[in-house]
């Protein structure tokens, strides 16, 4: 099992929240979401040029900027 | 009011339905929209049962009770003084809006939940066993669809029901597990085959697919507006402008015949007849610049932009826009008050409360307040401007563009920390509501008549005053070399100056007297748009950023004003004829975007690098 970046997934790919590295608050934040250390994420959208990310969580799609996509790490499916 | 009423507070995720839930309940109008953060501030509304009469208040949304922005603080206030709280979750998305819950059941004020959109849940295959949800939480759990007032009258019924949670605290990731557990027991889904929607909705926030949507979107919703307004306008125009009020004024000039009161009212004949645009009189100019050219614009604008916010376009654009605004040192969710601007500064500059830092709302702020014209002013420039051909249009649209580029290059630079990367829900499409979208222009058009009118006249019976008095010669004489010299400008476009601080549309309206040439008009309308905010702004923006910050944008907006009045001045015609010009200052912006911005984008780096080493 490979364990990568949700910046470095690759659109389309799915696996699950090993580690977020972040301050507080914006673990809280994503924890709030539901991005939370154990969940299942798809990967819908990547963007060129180190630009935002999309990923969906159960039935809701999420968006975030490249910098907080870096720290989030998943244990991809093989 | 001798009974105290209680208080019941609607508290939810964003974008679930509250404020709908919330004008269904209290026959309040608010507006409500398909992206997350439309509330920022809570509505009150009443609600009468059958013995008792509800105090509701609508709470911004939130994930949590432990707030990360400003809107959200709101929320958990609000709910810490409820009697009850009323929990609206999203039906579709059951797990993410059980962690509020949870935490609202920690905190043991008396609740309900509410599963609204139950409508489009059983749509995405989503099927959900109620009364074992009720009996897994120990609060009443109510079935609803807020916007067809389905579920409404259970859930009146039920409020004095309202119970306390167990109070039992829990960590995050504790939470998590009981929330999997209860959504494991409740909740049944069935895979459905995509439809065309679905599909939509991913190629809209792909780079591939997204980017030429966006801009194709942007450009057509440009097009119709400035189209179907013209059109508007014209209509106006020639039913009702030409065949009735011209006379009726007319009429109504020889009767007052000449004096103060014909001034006042009527204003300057020109070859004995009134003149609608350049009269000056309160009826004729006023009366005019209000219904014949801004409101036709306003009307479209605020028909597509209800469309784009309704169906849940805007997160998209976010997404689309990421990365160009990160470049300004912001993120893509700062194009929403962005957009918002363009109709009015004023909610505009209270939407960006959404986000998070306080970095972001002066930049954003100050982009706002000096680059982005409300729609009153763009109609007026569109209006007047577009009549010497649309390359004028264009070289202001550009210039606008590059000062917008400049303030987010510099205030990034200046401004110490970094802006955290975007995190934002995208909602689904979803057909706009008629009635909610009529509301809602409804709401808008009364807000612009009831705050614009008053200031309009205002404006128009303060100029007179002072021309009566002489304090406008005597500005214009201090301020003509500065006029003269730099923008090209006759002594008389001063007194423009003073009227912009009440109204820019009137301001801008004021400039078609001076027989301007459309080189001058260019120049003008710049640096009206851009020298100071109106008054309504102006107060917004103290109120948000503090005097401190306000006299920072204030010193830039004088600053870049001055700046690009004289660079048009010097370049326009002289030297580039308007679409070449347009085409240069655009290229400029796009180039300063690319080679100059992200120094907080840089700084975030750097933090981040250092944790990293540190093993964290």
């Amino acid at each position: 099992m490979k364990t990568v970046s949700l910046a470095e997934m690759k659109t389309g790919e799915s696996g699950r929240v090993k580690k977020i590295y972040g301050g507080r608050g914006m673990v809280a934040r994503l924890q709030a979401l539901g991005l939370h250390p154990g969940k299942r994420v798809t990967k819908v959208s990547t963007f060129f040029q180190k630009g935002p990310v999309v990923v969906e969580i159960d039935r809701s799609r999420v968006a975030m900027g490249y910098g907080r996509a870096n720290r989030i790490f998943v244990e991809i499916d093989n | 009011m001798s009974q105290k009423s209680k208080k019941l507070v609607l508290a939810g995720n964003p974008n679930v339905g509250k404020s709908v839930l919330f004008s269904q309940l209290t026959g309040a109008r608010v507006v409500i929209s398909n992206y997350p953060g439309t509330t920022v501030e809570f509505t009150r509304g009443q609600l009468r049962a059958e013995e008792e009469t509800w105090e509701v208040l609508d709470a911004p949304g939130t994930y949590s009770l432990e707030p990360t922005c400003r809107a959200e603080e709101v929320a958990a206030n609000l709910v810490s003084s409820a009697d009850v709280v009323v929990n609206v979750v999203d039906a579709t998305n059951l797990e993410r809006n059980l962690y509020l819950t949870s935490q609202l059941l920690e905190v043991g004020v008396p609740l309900i939940v509410v599963l609204n959109l139950i409508d489009e849940a059983a749509q995405k295959g989503v099927k959900l066993n109620v009364s074992r949800l009720q009996r897994l939480l120990g609060v009443p759990v109510i079935p609803t669809v807020a916007i067809s007032g389905q579920g409404l009258p259970e859930l009146v019924a039920a409020l004095p029901q309202a119970r306390a949670g167990a109070g039992e605290k829990r960590s995050p990731e504790e939470r998590w597990i009981w929330i999997g557990s209860i959504v494991e027991q409740v909740q049944q889904v069935t895979r459905r085959r995509q439809t065309w929607l679905e599909a939509l909705e991913l190629a809209s926030i792909r780079p591939l697919t997204g980017l030429p949507l966006a801009a194709i979107g942007l450009y057509l919703t440009f097009k119709v507006i400035i189209g179907c307004g013209g059109w508007l306008e014209d209509l106006l125009e020639s039913y009702f402008f030409e065949p009735f009020y011209l006379p009726l004024l007319q009429s109504l000039g020889r009767l007052l015949g000449d004096g103060f009161w014909h001034g006042l009212l009527i204003g300057n004949l020109q070859n004995g007849q009134i003149h609608l645009e350049e009269s000056m009189g309160l009826l004729s100019t006023g009366v005019y610049a209000v219904f014949g050219i801004v409101l036709p614009y306003l009307v479209m604008f605020y028909l597509a932009l209800g469309f784009l916010e309704d169906c849940g376009y805007l997160p998209r654009l976010a997404v689309m826009s990421d990365r160009m605004m990160h470049r300004l040192g912001l993120h893509g969710f700062a194009i929403i008050p962005t957009l918002l601007g363009f109709g009015c500064n004023v909610p505009a500059v209270l939407a960006a409360r959404n986000l998070e830092s306080r970095r972001e709302r002066v930049i954003v702020s100050a982009m706002l307040a000096v680059a982005v014209p409300c729609a009153a002013q763009m109609s007026m420039i569109i209006g007047l401007v577009g009549r010497h051909g649309g390359s004028y249009l264009g070289v202001i649209l550009a210039m606008l563009f590059l000062i917008w580029v400049v303030i987010g290059l510099f205030l990034d630079r200046v401004l110490p920390g970094y802006t955290p990367s975007m995190i934002v829900e995208i909602p689904p499409y979803r057909w706009p509501s008629l009635k909610a979208q009529s509301q809602k222009l409804f709401m808008r058009l009364q807000h612009f008549l009831t705050e614009a009118l008053p200031f309009i006249f205002g404006g128009i019976l303060l100029i007179n005053l002072l021309h009566l008095v002489g304090v406008i010669d005597l500005l214009s004489g201090a301020l003509a070399p500065l006029f003269r010299g730099l923008l090209g400008l006759p002594k008389e476009a001063v007194s423009t100056l003073l009227v912009g601080f009440l109204r820019k549309d009137v301001a801008v309206a004021m400039l078609l007297p001076l027989g301007l040439t459309a080189k001058q008009f260019v120049v003008g309308a710049t640096v009206l748009a851009t020298y100071f905010p109106c008054a309504a702004a102006f107060a917004v923006l103290i109120k948000e950023l503090g005097v401190r910050d306000m006299a920072l944008v204030a010193g830039i907006m004088l600053t870049l004003s001055t700046a690009a009045g004289t660079t048009l001045n010097l370049l326009l015609e002289t030297v580039l004829p308007p679409p070449y010009l347009a085409a240069f200052l655009l290229g400029l912006a796009v180039v300063l975007i690319a080679f100059c911005g992200g120094s907080s984008d840089r700084r975030e780096d750097r933090k981040f690098s250092l944790t990293k080493e540190r093993g964290i």
